[in-house]
Protein backbone atom coordinates (compact mmCIF):
# COMPACT_ATOMS: atom_id res chain seq x y z
CA UNK A 1 0.00 0.00 0.00
CA UNK A 2 3.31 2.28 0.44
CA UNK A 3 1.69 4.57 2.74
CA UNK A 4 4.25 6.01 4.40
CA UNK A 5 5.92 6.47 1.30
CA UNK A 6 3.06 8.32 -0.12
CA UNK A 7 2.65 10.74 3.22
CA UNK A 8 6.24 11.86 2.45
CA UNK A 9 5.44 12.77 -1.19
CA UNK A 10 4.74 16.62 -0.42
CA UNK A 11 5.86 18.28 -3.36
CA UNK A 12 7.86 20.54 -1.49
CA UNK A 13 10.14 17.94 -0.48
CA UNK A 14 10.17 16.39 -3.78
CA UNK A 15 10.79 19.88 -5.16
CA UNK A 16 13.84 20.41 -3.07
CA UNK A 17 15.49 16.80 -3.82
CA UNK A 18 14.47 17.90 -7.08
CA UNK A 19 16.73 21.13 -6.12
CA UNK A 20 19.49 18.87 -4.94
CA UNK A 21 19.24 17.11 -8.40
CA UNK A 22 19.74 19.99 -10.68
CA UNK A 23 23.15 21.08 -8.69
CA UNK A 24 24.50 17.50 -9.31
CA UNK A 25 23.27 15.76 -6.37
CA UNK A 26 22.73 12.22 -7.43
CA UNK A 27 21.67 10.90 -3.94
CA UNK A 28 18.83 13.44 -4.16
CA UNK A 29 17.98 12.25 -7.23
CA UNK A 30 18.00 8.30 -6.69
CA UNK A 31 15.98 9.57 -3.78
CA UNK A 32 13.47 11.48 -6.09
CA UNK A 33 13.50 8.80 -8.29
CA UNK A 34 13.10 6.18 -5.48
CA UNK A 35 9.49 8.19 -4.71
CA UNK A 36 8.46 7.97 -7.74
CA UNK A 37 9.07 4.63 -8.58
CA UNK A 38 5.88 2.40 -7.81
CA UNK A 39 3.35 5.22 -9.46
CA UNK A 40 5.02 5.62 -12.41
CA UNK A 41 5.69 1.66 -13.02
CA UNK A 42 2.25 1.15 -11.88
CA UNK A 43 1.00 3.66 -14.68
CA UNK A 44 2.89 2.25 -17.45
CA UNK A 45 1.67 -1.02 -16.51
CA UNK A 46 -1.85 0.72 -18.63
CA UNK A 47 0.58 0.29 -21.47
CA UNK A 48 2.33 -2.43 -21.47
CA UNK A 49 2.21 -6.02 -19.53
CA UNK A 50 5.90 -6.48 -20.39
CA UNK A 51 7.93 -5.78 -16.93
CA UNK A 52 10.94 -5.40 -18.06
CA UNK A 53 9.96 -3.09 -20.98
CA UNK A 54 8.99 -1.17 -18.29
CA UNK A 55 11.54 -1.16 -16.17
CA UNK A 56 13.91 -0.12 -19.08
CA UNK A 57 11.90 2.51 -20.24
CA UNK A 58 11.80 3.92 -16.39
CA UNK A 59 15.85 3.88 -16.26
CA UNK A 60 15.55 5.45 -20.09
CA UNK A 61 13.70 8.22 -18.68
CA UNK A 62 15.35 9.10 -15.20
CA UNK A 63 18.87 8.85 -17.52
CA UNK A 64 17.36 11.13 -19.77
CA UNK A 65 15.82 13.65 -17.53
CA UNK A 66 19.07 13.69 -15.51
CA UNK A 67 21.20 14.50 -18.53
CA UNK A 68 18.80 17.37 -19.23
CA UNK A 69 18.00 18.26 -15.06
CA UNK A 70 19.39 22.28 -16.24
CA UNK A 71 17.34 22.76 -18.76
CA UNK A 72 14.18 21.34 -17.25
CA UNK A 73 11.67 23.46 -14.93
CA UNK A 74 9.60 21.34 -12.95
CA UNK A 75 6.48 22.64 -10.68
CA UNK A 76 4.66 19.69 -9.50
CA UNK A 77 7.03 16.75 -9.37
CA UNK A 78 4.38 13.41 -9.93
CA UNK A 79 3.09 15.07 -12.81
CA UNK A 80 5.81 16.49 -14.60
CA UNK A 81 6.94 12.64 -14.21
CA UNK A 82 3.58 11.08 -15.35
CA UNK A 83 3.79 13.38 -17.82
CA UNK A 84 7.41 12.73 -19.27
CA UNK A 85 6.62 9.08 -18.63
CA UNK A 86 3.92 9.04 -21.02
CA UNK A 87 5.24 10.49 -23.83
CA UNK A 88 7.98 8.57 -23.83
CA UNK A 89 6.19 5.52 -24.25
CA UNK A 90 3.88 6.76 -26.57
CA UNK A 91 7.20 7.68 -28.53
CA UNK A 92 8.47 4.11 -28.40
CA UNK A 93 5.26 2.49 -29.32
CA UNK A 94 5.21 4.49 -32.21
CA UNK A 95 8.63 3.50 -33.25
CA UNK A 96 8.66 -0.18 -32.24
CA UNK A 97 6.50 -3.06 -33.47
CA UNK A 98 7.52 -4.97 -30.26
CA UNK A 99 4.97 -7.12 -29.22
CA UNK A 100 5.32 -6.16 -25.80
CA UNK A 101 3.11 -3.31 -26.08
CA UNK A 102 -0.55 -5.26 -25.59
CA UNK A 103 -2.21 -2.42 -26.24
CA UNK A 104 -2.75 0.57 -28.84
CA UNK A 105 -2.37 3.57 -27.10
CA UNK A 106 -3.61 5.70 -29.26
CA UNK A 107 -6.74 3.53 -30.19
CA UNK A 108 -9.46 3.03 -27.72
CA UNK A 109 -9.09 -0.75 -27.99
CA UNK A 110 -10.28 -2.63 -24.94
CA UNK A 111 -7.40 -4.82 -23.30
CA UNK A 112 -8.42 -8.69 -22.57
CA UNK A 113 -5.34 -10.18 -21.92
CA UNK A 114 -4.49 -8.03 -18.81
CA UNK A 115 -2.12 -10.54 -16.95
CA UNK A 116 -1.04 -9.16 -13.54
CA UNK A 117 2.04 -10.46 -12.56
CA UNK A 118 2.95 -11.60 -9.18
CA UNK A 119 5.43 -9.51 -7.37
CA UNK A 120 4.92 -10.39 -4.19
CA UNK A 121 5.71 -14.25 -3.60
CA UNK A 122 4.65 -14.50 0.16
CA UNK A 123 1.18 -13.55 -0.76
CA UNK A 124 0.32 -16.77 -2.41
CA UNK A 125 -1.82 -17.46 -5.84
CA UNK A 126 -5.08 -16.88 -4.02
CA UNK A 127 -4.47 -13.14 -3.33
CA UNK A 128 -2.73 -13.26 -6.73
CA UNK A 129 -5.75 -14.72 -8.45
CA UNK A 130 -7.53 -11.73 -6.33
CA UNK A 131 -6.01 -9.22 -7.78
CA UNK A 132 -6.21 -10.64 -11.22
CA UNK A 133 -9.96 -10.48 -10.69
CA UNK A 134 -9.22 -6.72 -9.39
CA UNK A 135 -7.25 -5.78 -12.40
CA UNK A 136 -9.79 -7.21 -14.57
CA UNK A 137 -12.28 -5.43 -14.05
CA UNK A 138 -10.13 -2.66 -14.52
CA UNK A 139 -8.64 -4.39 -17.84
CA UNK A 140 -11.98 -4.47 -19.14
CA UNK A 141 -12.24 -0.67 -19.76
CA UNK A 142 -11.18 0.82 -22.64
CA UNK A 143 -7.51 1.98 -22.92
CA UNK A 144 -7.87 5.64 -21.96
CA UNK A 145 -10.45 4.56 -19.04
CA UNK A 146 -8.01 2.41 -17.70
CA UNK A 147 -5.84 5.31 -17.81
CA UNK A 148 -7.85 8.07 -16.43
CA UNK A 149 -9.10 5.57 -13.66
CA UNK A 150 -5.42 5.07 -12.18
CA UNK A 151 -4.60 8.92 -12.34
CA UNK A 152 -8.27 9.66 -10.68
CA UNK A 153 -8.76 7.06 -8.49
CA UNK A 154 -4.52 5.62 -7.96
CA UNK A 155 -2.84 8.64 -8.22
CA UNK A 156 -5.63 11.27 -6.95
CA UNK A 157 -5.25 13.98 -9.29
CA UNK A 158 -7.46 16.94 -10.03
CA UNK A 159 -9.36 16.55 -13.59
CA UNK A 160 -6.98 19.44 -14.83
CA UNK A 161 -3.96 17.83 -13.78
CA UNK A 162 -5.04 14.37 -15.64
CA UNK A 163 -5.88 16.41 -18.58
CA UNK A 164 -2.39 17.96 -18.15
CA UNK A 165 -0.85 14.86 -18.21
CA UNK A 166 -2.93 12.85 -21.07
CA UNK A 167 -2.98 15.95 -23.38
CA UNK A 168 -6.48 16.05 -23.42
CA UNK A 169 -9.22 18.40 -22.39
CA UNK A 170 -10.89 18.83 -19.30
CA UNK A 171 -14.06 17.73 -20.25
CA UNK A 172 -12.88 14.98 -22.29
CA UNK A 173 -11.00 13.85 -18.86
CA UNK A 174 -15.02 13.99 -17.44
CA UNK A 175 -16.80 11.94 -19.83
CA UNK A 176 -13.60 9.34 -19.87
CA UNK A 177 -14.38 9.19 -16.04
CA UNK A 178 -18.20 9.14 -16.36
CA UNK A 179 -18.21 6.10 -18.65
CA UNK A 180 -15.51 4.17 -16.58
CA UNK A 181 -17.14 4.75 -13.79
CA UNK A 182 -20.50 3.30 -15.32
CA UNK A 183 -19.03 0.01 -16.29
CA UNK A 184 -17.07 -0.49 -12.84
CA UNK A 185 -19.85 -0.31 -10.50
CA UNK A 186 -21.05 -2.91 -9.09
CA UNK A 187 -18.19 -4.66 -10.16
CA UNK A 188 -15.92 -6.15 -7.22
CA UNK A 189 -13.80 -2.80 -6.89
CA UNK A 190 -17.15 -1.31 -4.93
CA UNK A 191 -17.40 -4.75 -3.26
CA UNK A 192 -17.27 -5.36 0.65
CA UNK A 193 -16.88 -8.82 -0.34
CA UNK A 194 -13.23 -8.54 -1.56
CA UNK A 195 -11.85 -6.68 1.21
CA UNK A 196 -13.18 -9.71 4.01
CA UNK A 197 -11.57 -11.63 1.78
CA UNK A 198 -8.53 -10.06 1.41
CA UNK A 199 -8.30 -9.49 4.97
CA UNK A 200 -9.13 -12.89 5.90
CA UNK A 201 -6.68 -14.29 3.47
CA UNK A 202 -3.70 -11.92 5.43
CA UNK A 203 -4.52 -12.21 8.70
CA UNK A 204 -4.47 -16.58 8.02
CA UNK A 205 -1.33 -16.12 6.27
CA UNK A 206 0.98 -14.31 8.17
CA UNK A 207 4.39 -15.55 8.29
CA UNK A 208 4.26 -15.39 11.89
CA UNK B 1 -16.76 22.68 1.43
CA UNK B 2 -17.64 20.13 -0.98
CA UNK B 3 -21.18 19.14 -1.38
CA UNK B 4 -20.67 15.74 0.31
CA UNK B 5 -24.36 14.66 0.48
CA UNK B 6 -24.95 14.77 -2.79
CA UNK B 7 -21.54 12.71 -3.43
CA UNK B 8 -21.32 9.24 -5.14
CA UNK B 9 -18.74 6.77 -3.72
CA UNK B 10 -16.73 7.50 -6.48
CA UNK B 11 -16.76 11.36 -5.76
CA UNK B 12 -15.54 10.22 -2.01
CA UNK B 13 -12.65 8.07 -3.55
CA UNK B 14 -11.57 11.18 -5.24
CA UNK B 15 -11.71 13.54 -2.66
CA UNK B 16 -8.49 14.88 -1.03
CA UNK B 17 -9.71 14.87 2.12
CA UNK B 18 -11.37 11.74 1.81
CA UNK B 19 -8.27 10.06 0.71
CA UNK B 20 -5.79 11.50 3.03
CA UNK B 21 -8.36 9.75 5.97
CA UNK B 22 -8.26 5.80 3.59
CA UNK B 23 -4.77 6.38 2.85
CA UNK B 24 -2.93 8.29 5.40
CA UNK B 25 -5.01 8.35 8.54
CA UNK B 26 -4.46 11.75 8.64
CA UNK B 27 -5.45 12.97 12.21
CA UNK B 28 -7.53 16.06 10.98
CA UNK B 29 -9.29 14.16 8.64
CA UNK B 30 -10.06 11.50 10.30
CA UNK B 31 -11.61 13.70 12.97
CA UNK B 32 -13.46 15.57 10.50
CA UNK B 33 -14.48 12.21 8.40
CA UNK B 34 -16.09 10.76 11.74
CA UNK B 35 -18.03 13.12 12.47
CA UNK B 36 -19.48 13.58 9.35
CA UNK B 37 -20.45 10.14 9.78
CA UNK B 38 -21.92 10.79 12.66
CA UNK B 39 -24.35 13.64 11.38
CA UNK B 40 -25.13 11.36 7.68
CA UNK B 41 -25.07 8.03 9.15
CA UNK B 42 -27.51 7.65 5.77
CA UNK B 43 -24.19 7.70 3.93
CA UNK B 44 -22.58 5.40 5.76
CA UNK B 45 -22.97 3.14 2.91
CA UNK B 46 -21.27 5.38 0.44
CA UNK B 47 -18.25 5.69 2.52
CA UNK B 48 -17.85 2.57 3.20
CA UNK B 49 -17.52 1.72 -0.89
CA UNK B 50 -15.50 4.82 -1.35
CA UNK B 51 -13.21 2.95 1.00
CA UNK B 52 -12.87 -0.09 -0.95
CA UNK B 53 -13.23 1.31 -3.96
CA UNK B 54 -9.35 3.04 -2.93
CA UNK B 55 -7.81 0.04 -1.34
CA UNK B 56 -9.00 -2.05 -4.51
CA UNK B 57 -7.81 0.13 -6.65
CA UNK B 58 -4.39 -0.13 -4.79
CA UNK B 59 -4.41 -3.83 -5.19
CA UNK B 60 -5.26 -4.28 -8.42
CA UNK B 61 -2.42 -1.50 -9.65
CA UNK B 62 0.16 -2.51 -7.13
CA UNK B 63 2.26 -4.66 -9.65
CA UNK B 64 5.86 -4.18 -7.94
CA UNK B 65 7.43 -5.01 -4.72
CA UNK B 66 9.66 -2.55 -3.09
CA UNK B 67 12.52 -5.04 -3.42
CA UNK B 68 12.63 -4.75 -7.07
CA UNK B 69 12.26 -0.83 -6.74
CA UNK B 70 15.40 -0.89 -4.79
CA UNK B 71 16.85 -3.18 -7.61
CA UNK B 72 15.70 -0.29 -10.22
CA UNK B 73 17.13 2.57 -8.29
CA UNK B 74 20.72 1.02 -7.77
CA UNK B 75 20.97 0.36 -10.86
CA UNK B 76 20.14 4.37 -11.79
CA UNK B 77 22.63 5.05 -9.42
CA UNK B 78 25.11 3.07 -11.20
CA UNK B 79 24.57 4.20 -14.54
CA UNK B 80 24.14 7.88 -13.57
CA UNK B 81 28.10 7.04 -12.01
CA UNK B 82 28.88 5.72 -15.23
CA UNK B 83 27.32 8.38 -17.21
CA UNK B 84 29.91 11.18 -15.52
CA UNK B 85 33.00 9.90 -14.05
CA UNK B 86 34.91 12.50 -12.68
CA UNK B 87 37.34 12.61 -10.41
CA UNK B 88 40.31 9.87 -9.82
CA UNK B 89 39.64 9.58 -6.28
CA UNK B 90 36.15 7.88 -7.15
CA UNK B 91 37.86 5.07 -7.60
CA UNK B 92 39.18 3.86 -4.60
CA UNK B 93 35.96 3.60 -3.43
CA UNK B 94 35.48 0.12 -4.66
CA UNK B 95 38.73 -0.94 -3.33
CA UNK B 96 37.65 -0.28 0.05
CA UNK B 97 35.72 -3.33 0.06
CA UNK B 98 38.15 -5.50 0.90
CA UNK B 99 39.42 -3.99 3.55
CA UNK B 100 38.46 -4.86 7.61
CA UNK B 101 38.88 -2.02 9.36
CA UNK B 102 40.83 -2.76 12.37
CA UNK B 103 41.29 0.63 14.23
CA UNK B 104 40.96 0.19 18.09
CA UNK B 105 41.43 3.67 19.57
CA UNK B 106 40.00 7.13 18.29
CA UNK B 107 41.79 9.76 19.00
CA UNK B 108 40.68 13.52 18.11
CA UNK B 109 43.26 15.80 17.35
CA UNK B 110 42.22 18.99 16.86
CA UNK B 111 44.53 21.93 15.88
CA UNK B 112 42.61 24.74 16.25
CA UNK B 113 43.72 28.65 16.17
CA UNK B 114 41.88 31.08 17.44
CA UNK B 115 43.46 33.84 17.04
CA UNK B 116 41.76 35.21 14.04
CA UNK B 117 42.70 38.57 12.60
CA UNK B 118 45.96 38.18 13.74
CA UNK B 119 48.66 37.61 11.20
CA UNK B 120 51.36 35.04 11.45
CA UNK B 121 54.31 36.01 12.23
CA UNK B 122 56.53 36.79 9.79
CA UNK B 123 59.66 34.74 11.67
CA UNK B 124 57.03 31.89 11.66
CA UNK B 125 57.53 29.04 9.97
CA UNK B 126 57.17 28.99 6.21
CA UNK B 127 55.32 25.56 6.38
CA UNK B 128 52.92 26.40 4.12
CA UNK B 129 51.11 23.16 2.08
CA UNK B 130 52.49 24.14 -1.07
CA UNK B 131 56.26 23.57 0.33
CA UNK B 132 55.03 20.53 2.35
CA UNK B 133 53.37 19.11 -1.23
CA UNK B 134 56.85 19.86 -3.25
CA UNK B 135 58.51 17.47 -0.66
CA UNK B 136 56.24 14.90 -0.88
CA UNK B 137 57.81 11.21 -2.26
CA UNK B 138 55.13 9.90 -4.21
CA UNK B 139 53.18 11.62 -7.14
CA UNK B 140 49.76 13.16 -4.72
CA UNK B 141 45.84 13.16 -5.79
CA UNK B 142 44.38 16.31 -4.40
CA UNK B 143 41.15 16.66 -3.12
CA UNK B 144 40.09 20.39 -2.19
CA UNK B 145 36.24 21.02 -0.46
CA UNK B 146 35.48 24.09 -1.69
CA UNK B 147 31.76 23.38 -0.66
CA UNK B 148 29.94 24.75 2.71
CA UNK B 149 30.00 21.19 4.14
CA UNK B 150 32.48 18.41 5.18
CA UNK B 151 33.27 16.41 2.05
CA UNK B 152 34.54 12.26 2.58
CA UNK B 153 37.99 11.24 0.77
CA UNK B 154 38.31 7.41 0.86
CA UNK B 155 42.30 6.20 0.59
CA UNK B 156 43.51 3.39 -0.81
CA UNK B 157 44.22 1.44 2.44
CA UNK B 158 40.58 2.13 3.66
CA UNK B 159 41.24 5.02 5.60
CA UNK B 160 38.72 8.05 5.11
CA UNK B 161 39.68 12.01 5.70
CA UNK B 162 36.23 13.90 5.91
CA UNK B 163 37.50 17.19 4.82
CA UNK B 164 36.27 20.07 6.36
CA UNK B 165 34.90 23.08 4.18
CA UNK B 166 37.75 25.62 2.63
CA UNK B 167 40.04 22.63 3.44
CA UNK B 168 42.41 20.31 0.95
CA UNK B 169 44.48 17.52 1.63
CA UNK B 170 47.17 15.56 -0.53
CA UNK B 171 47.98 12.28 -0.45
CA UNK B 172 48.94 9.45 -2.88
CA UNK B 173 46.98 7.08 -5.11
CA UNK B 174 48.51 4.12 -3.33
CA UNK B 175 50.50 3.75 -0.22
CA UNK B 176 53.72 2.24 -1.81
CA UNK B 177 56.16 3.50 0.85
CA UNK B 178 56.97 2.48 4.35
CA UNK B 179 54.95 5.28 5.80
CA UNK B 180 51.57 6.57 5.00
CA UNK B 181 51.89 10.12 4.46
CA UNK B 182 49.00 12.89 3.85
CA UNK B 183 49.08 16.50 3.65
CA UNK B 184 46.29 18.97 4.73
CA UNK B 185 45.76 22.52 4.58
CA UNK B 186 42.71 23.45 6.66
CA UNK B 187 40.72 20.82 8.99
CA UNK B 188 39.70 17.42 8.49
CA UNK B 189 38.67 14.12 10.26
CA UNK B 190 40.87 11.00 9.72
CA UNK B 191 39.69 7.36 10.75
CA UNK B 192 42.99 5.37 9.85
CA UNK B 193 43.23 1.35 9.54
CA UNK B 194 45.57 0.20 11.71
CA UNK B 195 48.37 -0.77 10.17
CA UNK B 196 51.57 -1.25 12.39
CA UNK B 197 53.92 -1.84 9.87
CA UNK B 198 52.57 1.62 7.88
CA UNK B 199 52.55 4.23 10.35
CA UNK B 200 50.31 7.16 9.21
CA UNK B 201 51.54 10.51 9.01
CA UNK B 202 49.78 14.03 8.69
CA UNK B 203 51.94 17.30 7.80
CA UNK B 204 49.53 19.99 8.53
CA UNK B 205 51.21 23.59 9.18
CA UNK B 206 54.44 23.06 11.38
CA UNK B 207 52.84 19.40 13.03
CA UNK B 208 53.53 16.16 12.68
CA UNK B 209 51.23 14.29 13.30
CA UNK B 210 51.74 9.90 13.90
CA UNK B 211 49.14 7.36 14.72
CA UNK B 212 49.00 3.73 14.14
CA UNK B 213 45.82 3.06 13.58
CA UNK B 214 43.56 5.52 14.96
CA UNK B 215 41.29 8.90 14.09
CA UNK B 216 41.59 11.99 14.70
CA UNK B 217 40.83 15.32 13.15
CA UNK B 218 43.40 17.97 12.57
CA UNK B 219 42.48 21.66 12.19
CA UNK B 220 45.67 23.97 10.37
CA UNK B 221 44.40 26.97 8.45
CA UNK B 222 47.33 28.55 7.55
CA UNK B 223 46.21 31.88 8.80
CA UNK B 224 46.07 30.24 12.46
CA UNK B 225 48.97 31.69 14.88
CA UNK B 226 48.28 28.66 17.47
CA UNK B 227 47.08 25.53 16.81
CA UNK B 228 45.60 23.28 19.18
CA UNK B 229 45.31 19.05 19.34
CA UNK B 230 42.79 17.34 21.24
CA UNK B 231 42.80 13.68 21.38
CA UNK B 232 39.62 11.82 22.52
CA UNK B 233 40.89 8.15 23.04
CA UNK B 234 44.01 6.13 21.66
CA UNK B 235 47.55 7.81 21.61
CA UNK B 236 48.85 9.75 19.33
CA UNK B 237 52.42 11.69 18.65
CA UNK B 238 52.77 15.45 17.53
CA UNK B 239 55.81 16.95 16.96
CA UNK B 240 56.90 20.62 16.05
CA UNK B 241 58.77 19.87 12.88
CA UNK B 242 61.74 21.94 12.62
CA UNK B 243 61.71 24.70 9.91
CA UNK B 244 63.97 23.15 7.72
CA UNK B 245 62.97 20.10 7.91
CA UNK B 246 60.77 18.85 5.31
CA UNK B 247 58.03 16.31 5.54
CA UNK B 248 59.19 12.62 5.46
CA UNK B 249 62.45 13.58 6.68
CA UNK B 250 61.80 14.61 10.08
CA UNK B 251 64.11 12.44 12.64
CA UNK B 252 61.60 11.74 15.53
CA UNK B 253 64.32 10.78 17.96
CA UNK B 254 65.24 14.11 18.00
CA UNK B 255 62.56 15.74 17.39
CA UNK B 256 60.77 17.54 20.29
CA UNK B 257 57.15 15.19 20.39
CA UNK B 258 54.53 14.81 23.02
CA UNK B 259 52.65 11.23 23.33
CA UNK B 260 48.91 12.14 23.76
CA UNK B 261 46.29 9.88 25.41
CA UNK B 262 42.76 10.34 25.60
CA UNK B 263 41.18 13.45 27.05
CA UNK B 264 45.00 15.58 26.83
CA UNK B 265 45.17 18.06 24.37
CA UNK B 266 48.28 20.11 23.23
CA UNK B 267 48.73 24.02 22.54
CA UNK B 268 50.99 25.02 20.15
CA UNK B 269 52.16 28.25 19.34
CA UNK B 270 54.53 28.07 16.55
CA UNK B 271 56.08 31.52 17.48
CA UNK B 272 57.40 29.85 20.53
CA UNK B 273 58.15 26.75 19.01
CA UNK B 274 56.52 24.72 22.02
CA UNK B 275 54.19 22.08 23.05
CA UNK B 276 52.22 22.51 25.76
CA UNK B 277 50.41 19.75 27.27
CA UNK B 278 46.95 19.80 29.60
CA UNK B 279 43.88 17.99 30.12
CA UNK B 280 41.01 18.58 27.54
CA UNK B 281 38.37 20.56 29.52
CA UNK B 282 35.65 21.24 26.81
CA UNK B 283 35.53 18.84 23.71
CA UNK B 284 32.22 20.26 22.77
CA UNK B 285 34.73 22.82 21.43
CA UNK B 286 35.69 20.62 18.85
CA UNK B 287 33.85 21.57 15.60
CA UNK B 288 32.89 18.43 14.17
CA UNK B 289 29.65 16.21 15.35
CA UNK B 290 31.79 12.88 14.96
CA UNK B 291 34.31 13.98 17.25
CA UNK B 292 32.55 14.93 20.48
CA UNK B 293 29.84 12.33 20.20
CA UNK B 294 29.14 8.83 20.16
CA UNK B 295 26.42 7.05 18.47
CA UNK B 296 23.73 5.55 21.23
CA UNK B 297 20.79 3.81 19.35
CA UNK B 298 18.07 2.57 21.43
CA UNK B 299 15.19 1.09 19.03
CA UNK B 300 15.80 4.03 16.62
CA UNK B 301 13.91 3.51 12.91
CA UNK B 302 16.93 3.03 10.93
CA UNK B 303 15.82 5.96 8.67
CA UNK B 304 16.96 7.88 11.76
CA UNK B 305 19.97 6.30 12.02
CA UNK B 306 20.94 7.01 8.50
CA UNK B 307 20.05 10.32 8.74
CA UNK B 308 22.60 10.61 11.93
CA UNK B 309 25.34 9.52 9.82
CA UNK B 310 24.55 11.41 6.94
CA UNK B 311 25.28 14.11 9.24
CA UNK B 312 28.24 13.52 10.60
CA UNK B 313 29.76 11.97 7.67
CA UNK B 314 28.23 13.99 4.97
CA UNK B 315 27.64 11.23 3.03
CA UNK B 316 24.21 10.18 2.07
CA UNK B 317 21.95 6.87 2.02
CA UNK B 318 20.37 5.40 -0.78
CA UNK B 319 17.55 2.70 0.93
CA UNK B 320 13.94 1.59 0.75
CA UNK B 321 12.16 3.45 3.40
CA UNK B 322 9.12 1.19 2.62
CA UNK B 323 11.36 -1.94 2.94
CA UNK B 324 13.07 -0.92 5.63
CA UNK B 325 10.26 1.18 7.81
CA UNK B 326 10.38 -1.70 10.67
CA UNK B 327 13.81 -2.06 11.36
CA UNK B 328 14.86 -0.97 14.29
CA UNK B 329 19.07 -0.27 15.69
CA UNK B 330 19.99 -0.62 19.37
CA UNK B 331 23.64 -0.51 19.51
CA UNK B 332 25.83 2.10 20.72
CA UNK B 333 28.63 2.96 18.27
CA UNK B 334 31.76 5.11 18.72
CA UNK B 335 35.69 4.07 17.84
CA UNK B 336 34.65 2.59 14.43
CA UNK B 337 35.27 4.15 11.19
CA UNK B 338 32.25 4.93 9.11
CA UNK B 339 33.00 1.60 7.00
CA UNK B 340 32.53 -0.41 10.22
CA UNK B 341 30.05 1.36 11.78
CA UNK B 342 27.92 0.24 8.66
CA UNK B 343 29.08 -2.71 8.36
CA UNK B 344 28.00 -3.21 12.19
CA UNK B 345 24.56 -1.71 11.20
CA UNK B 346 23.69 -3.63 8.02
CA UNK B 347 24.74 -7.43 10.14
CA UNK B 348 22.48 -6.75 13.20
CA UNK B 349 19.57 -6.04 10.53
CA UNK B 350 20.79 -8.16 8.14
CA UNK B 351 21.38 -5.82 5.01
CA UNK B 352 24.19 -5.47 2.58
CA UNK B 353 25.53 -2.29 1.26
CA UNK B 354 27.72 -1.07 -1.48
CA UNK B 355 29.05 2.51 -1.90
CA UNK B 356 29.13 4.50 -5.06
CA UNK B 357 30.92 7.64 -4.93
CA UNK B 358 28.30 10.25 -3.41
CA UNK B 359 26.27 7.36 -1.48
CA UNK B 360 25.85 4.20 0.04
CA UNK B 361 23.08 2.01 -0.93
CA UNK B 362 21.58 -0.38 1.41
CA UNK B 363 19.96 -3.57 0.06
CA UNK B 364 17.67 -4.94 2.34
CA UNK B 365 14.63 -7.05 2.49
CA UNK B 366 12.80 -5.47 5.26
CA UNK B 367 12.75 -6.79 8.93
CA UNK B 368 9.77 -8.20 10.57
CA UNK B 369 7.95 -5.82 13.10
Amino acid sequence: MNREQRISDENETLLELWRQARAGDKAAYCRLADSQYRTLFNYATNFTADREVIKDALQDLFIHIWERRQSITIQYVSIYFLRALRNQLLQEFRRSKRTAWSVNVQDAGYLTDFRTVETDIEQGEAVSEHRRKLHQAIGGLPKRQQEVVFLKFYEGLENEQIAEVMHINRQSVANLLFKAISTLRGSLLFSLYTLLFLLYFFVGNRPD
Amino acid sequence: MPPYQQFEPEDFAADSSFRRWKLFDEPEDRKFWEAWLLAHPEKADFVEKAGQLLENIYRAYDQISSREIGEEIHRLSHSLEEAESETPVRRLWSSRMKFAVAASVLAVLGLLGWLAGRSVPENGPSATYADLVKQASEPLEERINDSEKPSLVVLSDGSTILLQPHSRAGFPRRFSGAKREVYLSGEAFFEVAKNPEKPFYVYANSLVTKVLGTSFTVRAFEADSQLKVVVKTGTVSVFARPKETGAGTLDEKKAEGVVLTPNQQVVYSPKETRLVRSLVEKPALLALPIQRQSFHFRRTPIAEVFSTLEESYGVQFVFDREVMKDCYLTASLSDEPLFEKIDLICRTIGAEYTQTDAHIIISSRGCRP
